[in-house]
């Protein structure tokens, strides 16, 4: 117990405190200069009919299918170029996870200045003769935009995780395959998944966590804008909190925040546990 | 005693407030005075949570339209013209431009006081100008309509693209987006919210109001999307060179000179009135920043905090020349260094047709639907009606909750 107790006094004070103090906020109306106000559930029912808070939680899942998606593949990929021996790879492999070591900050304003219409992305692409994209400034790309430095940042953190698996299969079980007349997808296939499937499970659901939590890139890279078109739903939390004092439904919009997240942790966890029973 | 100040991350105005503080705790030993600046847009974020929790500064500098939560939920304690070296609140209204008091003061008391105003006006390239034959003295533009007119004139395009704006207004953020749209809506004869409290800047007012920073767009004497991306400073476009005409601030003035020294030295910028849908009907923006002090301060801290406010109010020339701040006070106008900065006359003409921005506790709301709102229409082509109703939806929400 005693070896635990740092770990539980963190969590008690850093975690479930300002949890519960939401739960019990999101029930008043508090805009931080006056005396709470008790109103029961009326910042939940009125999250039913807001369009701005649908609007943020169908950008956020349209952010996380984008960016957690395609990390869990090319996290994989990484993983499975840089598991096999060589020193140039090594190299590579430390420049790989620069990005998830780096400053967010630093990251989010870097890519700002190169989605600028003027910016390095655009005159690479103009090389390849695609005229001029005006990445953040459009509705129709600056969700592309954060899901593209989103991939940057998170594909790297990924990678390691996979890698730390892949160094734990025996390669017993491809040289035994081999004998047996297997190539190499097939070793790919029947190994390697089968054995890494815990660890894709926690890749999968720590990714859409993880992802469903970021805020910085769109904080700096876009504001929520252009007209709101990246205003996902830990932006609009803090915009509600911070900017317009309206802790109670802010409070109201991290709890369901909080379920949905939880629900689809379970539901995810169930999936993988039902496809390991299955096999 | 200490003193705890927050001010924001201007930095002219910190090295300036710093100054200032020097001098004052060198003449009050006793007083030691703790400064806290955080950029201008944080300085919002981070003061409500302060002064929600106890933890507030003594006294701070904040934005006009930041300032009505705490004003209206008396958060601010009242600063006594007797304090501030006036016989009575009247001498003090009296000593500073007509209207720029009156907002902060409540049943006759005042809780803030405003240390230097902001109105927009407009900046010419004046080489740019005389290159496209036009004359940057007669042939400015006075409406709306003119400025798309001699934009087109002003703007260079190469390859389909435009590489000089003929004109372009700066909404790099919400507060910059208020700084252009409230002015137009109100000379359209509308106001962000109307007199029932609700939104209401999707009325004809609005929708023109938008309509015409659309055409700017569609018009083609602006792009957009190239400075709203990464601006590190607003209105820096102007001091570059690569617009001709861009509305901008007093601080303008000072960007010109630390950005551009060639164009500072040569004179070849110019300062006009604020263009108008009509011109014998003026209206121009008033925003601007005010010294205002925690409500919740002890009644010692309070008495000082005032005297420390009277000594940062003191000398308004050293506000023009230090920071390029226009300070509202009538005997500013006659100094020596008011007569020196570029174009004051038409800076403070511009004043006197100002109206203050949204004021309301809602006030973060609105602009920030005004913001979404204009960057639908401009960056997205959205039509104007439809980008204010849904704005209109947002604030209405907010205001009912």
């Amino acid at each position: 117990m005693a070896f635990l107790a740092p770990s539980l006094v963190y969590f008690g004070v850093f975690k479930l405190y300002p949890m519960t103090q939401a739960a019990l906020i999101s029930l008043f109306d508090y805009d931080l200069l006056s005396p709470p106000r008790y109103v029961g559930l009326s910042n939940y029912t009125s999250l039913i009919s807001d369009p701005v808070f649908h609007h943020a939680i169908v950008s956020s899942f349209s952010y996380v299918l984008g960016v957690a998606a395609p990390v869990w593949v090319l996290a994989l990929a990484l993983a499975l170029v840089f598991n096999r021996p060589g020193r140039v790879r090594s190299v590579f492999q430390v420049l790989y996870f620069v990005p998830a070591v780096s400053s967010i900050i630093v990251a989010a304003i870097v890519w700002k200045f190169l989605f600028h219409p003027q910016g390095l992305v655009n005159a690479l692409l103009g090389g390849l003769g695609v005229d001029r994209i005006n990445w953040l400034t459009s509705i129709d790309t600056a969700m592309l935009a954060l899901i593209i430095a989103g991939i940057w940042r998170t594909v790297p953190y990924f990678m390691v995780i996979y890698l730390a698996s892949l160094k734990g299969v025996p390669t017993d079980y491809y040289e035994a395959a081999a004998l047996d007349g297997a190539n190499t997808w097939q070793g790919f296939r029947y190994i390697t998944v089968p054995l890494l499937r815990p660890t894709i499970a926690l890749v999968v659901v720590v990714s859409v966590i993880l992802t469903l939590r970021h805020f910085i890139n769109p904080m700096l890279m876009t504001g929520g804008g252009p007209a709101g078109a990246t205003r996902v739903l830990p932006l609009l939390i803090y915009e509600t909190g911070f900017q317009f004092s309206r802790m109670g439904l802010a409070s109201a919009m991290s709890m369901v925040f909080f379920l949905m997240v939880m629900v689809f942790t379970i539901v995810q966890l169930r999936l993988f546990h039902q496809m390991g029973q299955d096999r | 005693m200490q003193l705890v100040f927050w001010g924001f991350t201007l930095p002219t105005q910190v090295e300036y407030i710093n100054q200032l503080i020097k001098e004052y705790t060198a003449q009050h030993p006793n007083v030691s005075i703790q400064v806290d600046n955080v950029s201008y847009t944080d300085l919002e974020k981070k003061l409500l949570v302060a002064m929600g929790t106890g933890t507030g500064p003594d006294m701070f500098a904040i934005n006009i339209g930041w300032l009505p939560p705490y004003f209206e939920k008396n958060n601010l304690a009242a600063i006594s013209p007797q304090a501030l070296n006036y016989a009575s609140l009247d001498a003090l209204k009296e000593a500073y431009l007509p209207g720029t008091v009156d907002p902060f003061v409540k049943d006759g008391k005042l809780f803030a006081l405003p240390y230097y105003l902001n109105t927009v006006s407009l900046f010419l390239n004046s080489n740019d100008f005389k290159e496209a034959g036009l004359d940057p003295d007669k042939d400015y533009p006075k409406t709306w309509d003119q400025v798309v007119e001699v934009g087109k004139k002003l703007t260079k395009v190469e390859g389909g693209k435009i590489t000089r704006q003929g004109f372009r207004f700066t909404f790099v953020n919400p507060v910059w987006t208020q700084f252009i749209f409230e002015p137009l809506i109100n000379q359209a004869g509308g106001a962000t919210l109307g007199p029932d409290g609700k939104c209401a800047m999707n009325s004809p007012a609005g929708v023109k109001a938008m309509d015409i920073l659309a055409s700017f767009v569609r018009q083609k004497v602006m792009d957009p999307n190239l400075s709203v991306a990464t601006a590190p400073l607003p209105t820096l476009d102007i001091a570059k060179g690569v617009t001709s005409m861009e509305t901008g601030h007093p601080l303008t003035v000072d960007f010109i000179r630390t950005n551009n020294p060639a164009m500072w030295e040569s004179k070849s910028f110019k300062v006009v009135p604020f263009p108008q849908i009509d011109p014998s009907k003026r209206v121009t923006l008033l925003s601007g920043n005010v010294f205002a002090i925690n409500g919740a301060a002890s009644a010692d801290k309070v008495a000082v905090a005032q005297d420390f406010t009277r000594h940062l109010v003191s000398r308004p020339a050293d506000w023009l020349t230090k920071v390029a701040a226009v300070a509202p006070v009538k005997a500013l106008a006659n100094t020596a260094e008011a007569k020196a900065f570029p174009y004051l006359d038409v800076i403070m003409d511009d004043m006197k047709y100002g109206r203050v921005t949204t004021w309301s506790k809602n006030a973060p709301d609105v602009v920030a639907a005004e913001h979404r709102a204009l960057e639908a229409v401009v960056l997205n082509n959205v039509n104007s009606k439809q980008a204010l109703d849904q704005a209109c939806q947002e604030v209405n929400r907010a205001l009912g909750s």
